[in-house]
């Protein structure tokens, strides 16, 4: 089973046309966080690393993080990992800048391409 | 591995009717690089400036920095797989110009930083303010995607750097530094009783303007593997990092990397430095347990009794550093990591992302978060609807009187992560 | 430059007023210096002058902590003075809680600076060190006499609004706070002498100590279930219908002890959550689900586990600070031991 992809990109399915499960979280970067900590409750394994790239979370409002789709033994270190992003991302604050376009699109690209290089291999 | 650095000061850079280097002065004609980087069908126009140190001049955003350096006696040249055929450097004679810079600048997505200032307060952050820089602005033709972009603009610094380096060809040099390493086993060999010492370098590798290329491989692709350390300094490594200015490692970091630079300096004295593991920082958890695994198990195969981890990048490359170093230090070698640290704009934040008790030996690059005032510039080269940008924009703001607040993350290279800096922080 | 004008606090003890059987002694402020003053005074040369000295007791001011603080700000407003000291409390617990607590209302209600002083280990330091200097003093008041020429010192630079030194200059327990500075040696280069002590098993200072790591070693198991203690502790905010102690849904400042000997069964008749950090309508619903008190009492009846201890401990987790925490946990240990409590289930949300 493909894994679930849980993002707030709308432009990330286009960009990368991944066909596995998606969960569109209509929020910011911390409710998609907290998407992927309920499902990290749940059992599924975390399997990219919620605070990717380099453009920090009070910067861009989009971020994509992949899920494992099968439900095993709790991950603990995905779930200390969900844990310190939420953190960090609360120490440097969530993006509030209202964006121009330009920019505003940039991210979503950065983001896609970040998340696609992952999703190629499924 | 033996590599004979040849050091051409560069006390001047002029524009004249050819390009050429004479008593110390690199003079250019800038219609010889213009078609250097006009080759590429992307970019429709560019232009190049001098910045001095001590100048009232502001360069942002900085894409990239890179040193000009030329190979003058193999059949290698400098940025093998990228500007030159594949084949391995890091041996014979390499000119060098030293005092200078070649800065690249480009405005290649909405929301990119990249200060240095050439005097005032901000300069003491950047490396980049003491070097006489040559600074080339590259505009993509419109609707020119920023994948393509960040590539034009990467390959034509790459180009023009080695162009300016193949001025030196019959240049004689002001000062001859040598390094070599020897094969494992007879470096081994040659210095039984010191302490074998390795060093492991993180590379940024998780996609578009972060990614970097080693002998033009991208490195989110490869495993780690051993280097010897002389085939940094012939650009073997050349960076495509175009986030965090403060702690992206420019190429002209990687040609000049310290760690390296600062191994070598005891070496066969106070240690034995056996060479250079890469390894990269990739999005996917599973890519950074086989990278540091890896990591571990080459430098366990080294036999080496220490090692220096150096990072790349903000956030979750702390992961891949804390892996790195505890599964090091579980293999009974001695680990001393490098990093930065964003403990918020008051300093009352926890550092890093990701911690573990036995990073017990930590050097920082200082707080990025720190703010910073810097006044207003003379001049600004690069792209000027940028300054605007970068004032009122994620990380800075303006003042009525045209100073800018900005946190430390806006400077290039100031918190870089290879220890490039003197800058460091201390708990209040 | 001027004659800084200090208001001093200290507890009823060294105001000579009497020790732990008059630590319920209400706040008075009196004129001029009293006891340790003294020695503060001898060091603040003419620098500066205590105009009033605050006293109080020091179960009175953490069992009536909203209350002392306004009492006691009210008491020095007219005193005007540029700067406060509170203590040095030493090693005396409340004593320190009391001094950080009003020197930090004092900063930021009255817009004075302060300075206290504390033994390392006092549980006042966790609490206000990242808001409050703390100059770090001996375990015992014998120390008085090489901590009031640090407390003087800090006092007139504060005083003066002069720029404060590192904690090594100035004497006063590290804040927690990261500030850069310019090294000798660039990074490379620290890092390099770093391994090198450390390759030799010589003694290196890290630039950046990992936060420390609270783990501890869990308990051998339970040799007979059916002859223990058992006990409930809970982060997850469950408390008697109504919240009566008021613990607060979030950065809670205080945890509760409550009677379940009565009940077999929680239902939302009887139990909620005071918990801000989760979707409350389940454990509303039925508490059970974030204190398993009815299958407990079901084990007790079969006799599969000895008993269950008839209290429970309860707190919010979220935000809730780890001195907080630490503190509460202290407490609950030490009482869950003196009932005889065999083991603990802890719960979370």
């Amino acid at each position: 089973m493909k894994p679930k992809l849980i993002t707030n990109n709308p432009e990330v399915i286009t960009k990368t046309k991944y066909d596995g499960p998606v969960i569109e979280v209509k929020g910011n970067y911390i409710e998609v966080c907290l998407k992927v900590r309920d499902l990290l409750h749940l059992g599924y394994p975390l399997l990219t690393h919620p605070l990717s790239g380099s453009v920090k979370p009070n910067e861009t409002p989009y971020k994509s993080v992949l899920v494992g789709n099968t439900i095993g033994k709790l991950d603990i270190e995905g779930i200390q990992v969900i844990e310190e992003t939420i953190n960090t991302i609360k120490k440097l604050g969530l993006a509030c800048k209202t964006l121009d376009e330009k920019t505003n699109e940039d991210f979503k690209i950065i983001d896609a391409d970040l998340i696609s290089h992952v999703l190629k291999q499924f | 591995m033996k590599l004979e650095l040849r050091n051409i000061m560069i006390n001047d850079i002029v524009f004249g009717e050819c390009s050429k280097i004479q008593n110390n002065q690199l003079m250019i004609n800038p219609k010889d690089l213009e078609s250097i980087v006009l080759e590429d069908e992307h970019i429709a126009e560019v232009k190049f400036d001098i910045a001095k140190p001590g100048e009232s001049t502001r360069i942002t955003p900085v894409k990239d920095v890179l040193e000009p350096r030329f190979k003058i006696d193999s059949e290698s040249q400098v940025f093998p797989g990228v500007a030159s055929k594949v084949k391995t450097v890091g041996e014979g004679k390499t000119n060098v110009l030293k005092g200078m810079a070649l800065v690249t600048s480009g405005r290649i997505v909405g929301f990119q930083e990249g200060i240095i200032d050439m005097s005032g307060p901000g300069a003491e952050y950047t490396p980049f303010s003491k070097t006489i820089n040559l600074v080339m602005s590259a505009y993509c033709h419109e609707g020119v995607k920023p994948h393509e972009h960040e590539k034009a603009v990467r390959l034509a610094g790459i180009k023009v750097a080695k162009f300016l380096g193949e001025l030196s060809i019959d240049v004689e040099p002001n000062e001859i530094q040598v390094f070599e390493t020897l094969p494992l086993l007879q470096g081994i060999q040659k210095y039984p009783d010191l302490p074998k010492v390795a060093y492991v370098q993180m590379l940024q590798s998780q996609g578009l303007l972060h990614d970097t290329y080693v002998y033009g491989v991208d490195a989110k692709t490869i495993v780690p593997t051993l280097l010897y350390p002389t085939e940094l300094m012939d650009g073997a490594i050349i960076s495509g990092n175009c986030v965090s200015a403060c702690d992206k490692n420019t190429t002209y970091h990687h040609q000049n990397n310290c760690v390296v630079h600062d191994l070598y300096e005891k070496h066969g004295k106070e240690i034995n430095f056996v060479g250079v593991v890469i390894t990269n920082e990739n999005v996917y958890l599973a890519d950074k347990e086989r990278s540091s695994d890896w990591t571990a198990k080459l430098v366990e195969y080294l036999g080496v009794d220490g090692v220096i981890i150096s990072q790349e990048g903000f956030g979750n490359p702390d992961t891949d550093l804390i892996m790195n170093c505890k599964k090091i230090e579980e293999k009974g070698i001695d680990t001393v990591i490098i990093t930065d640290e964003y403990a918020g704009r008051d300093g009352a934040s926890q550092s890093l992302a990701d911690a573990d008790p036995k990073a017990n030996a930590v050097v920082t690059g200082g707080n990025a978060n720190e703010v910073i005032k810097l006044p207003p510039m003379d001049k600004v080269i690069g792209h000027l609807e940028y300054v605007d940008k970068i004032a009122g924009g994620f990380n800075g703001s303006l003042e009525e009187n045209g100073w800018i607040t900005v946190e430390l993350q806006a400077i290039i290279g100031a918190t870089n992560e290879l220890g490039f800096n003197h800058l460091s922080a201390k708990e209040y | 430059m001027k004659k800084l004008r200090v208001v001093h606090y200290i507890n009823q003890f060294y105001a000579g007023i009497g020790g732990e059987e008059k630590a319920d002694y209400p706040p008075e402020i009196r004129e001029g210096l009293i006891g340790p003053g003294q020695a503060l005074q001898a060091a603040f040369k003419e620098e500066a002058e205590i105009v009033a000295t605050v006293i109080c007791g020091d179960s009175y001011y953490n069992e009536n902590m909203e209350e002392s603080k306004s009492q006691i700000l009210e008491m020095i407003r007219p005193y005007q003075p540029d700067i406060f000291v509170a203590g040095p409390a030493f090693n005396a617990g409340r004593y320190g809680v009391a001094c950080g607590d009003i020197t930090s209302h004092v900063q930021n209600e009255l817009h004075i600076p302060g300075v206290t002083g504390m033994y390392v280990e006092n549980p006042g330091v966790d609490l206000y060190k990242k808001e409050v200097y703390i100059i770090e003093t001996k375990n015992s008041a014998a120390d008085m006499r090489k901590a009031a020429p640090k407390m003087a010192k800090l006092v007139i630079k504060l005083g003066h609004h002069q720029e404060v030194g590192s904690p090594e200059e100035e004497h006063y327990i590290k804040r927690g706070l990261r500030k850069n500075y310019f090294a000798d040696k660039r990074g490379s280069e620290r890092a390099v002498d770093m391994l090198l002590a450390k390759l030799r098993k010589e003694k290196f200072d890290t630039e950046y100590p990992m936060p420390s790591f609270d783990r501890v070693s869990p308990s051998p198991a339970i040799k007979d279930l059916s002859q223990s203690k058992i006990a409930i502790v809970t982060s997850g905010g469950i408390v008697p219908k109504g919240n009566p102690d008021h613990i607060e849904s979030s950065s809670a400042s205080k945890y509760g002890t409550y009677d379940i000997s009565q009940f077999d069964d929680l239902t939302d008749q009887d139990h909620e959550t005071a918990h801000g950090g989760y979707d409350p309508v389940f454990a509303n619903e039925d508490s059970d689900r974030v204190i398993p008190v009815d299958v407990l009492k079901e084990m007790e009846k079969e006799g599969m586990i000895g008993s269950l201890h008839p209290y429970f401990y309860t707190t919010t987790g979220n935000g809730t600070a780890v001195a907080n925490a630490k503190a509460f946990a202290t407490e609950i240990a030490i009482d869950l031991k003196n009932h005889g409590v065999d083991a603990v289930i802890l719960t979370s949300t």
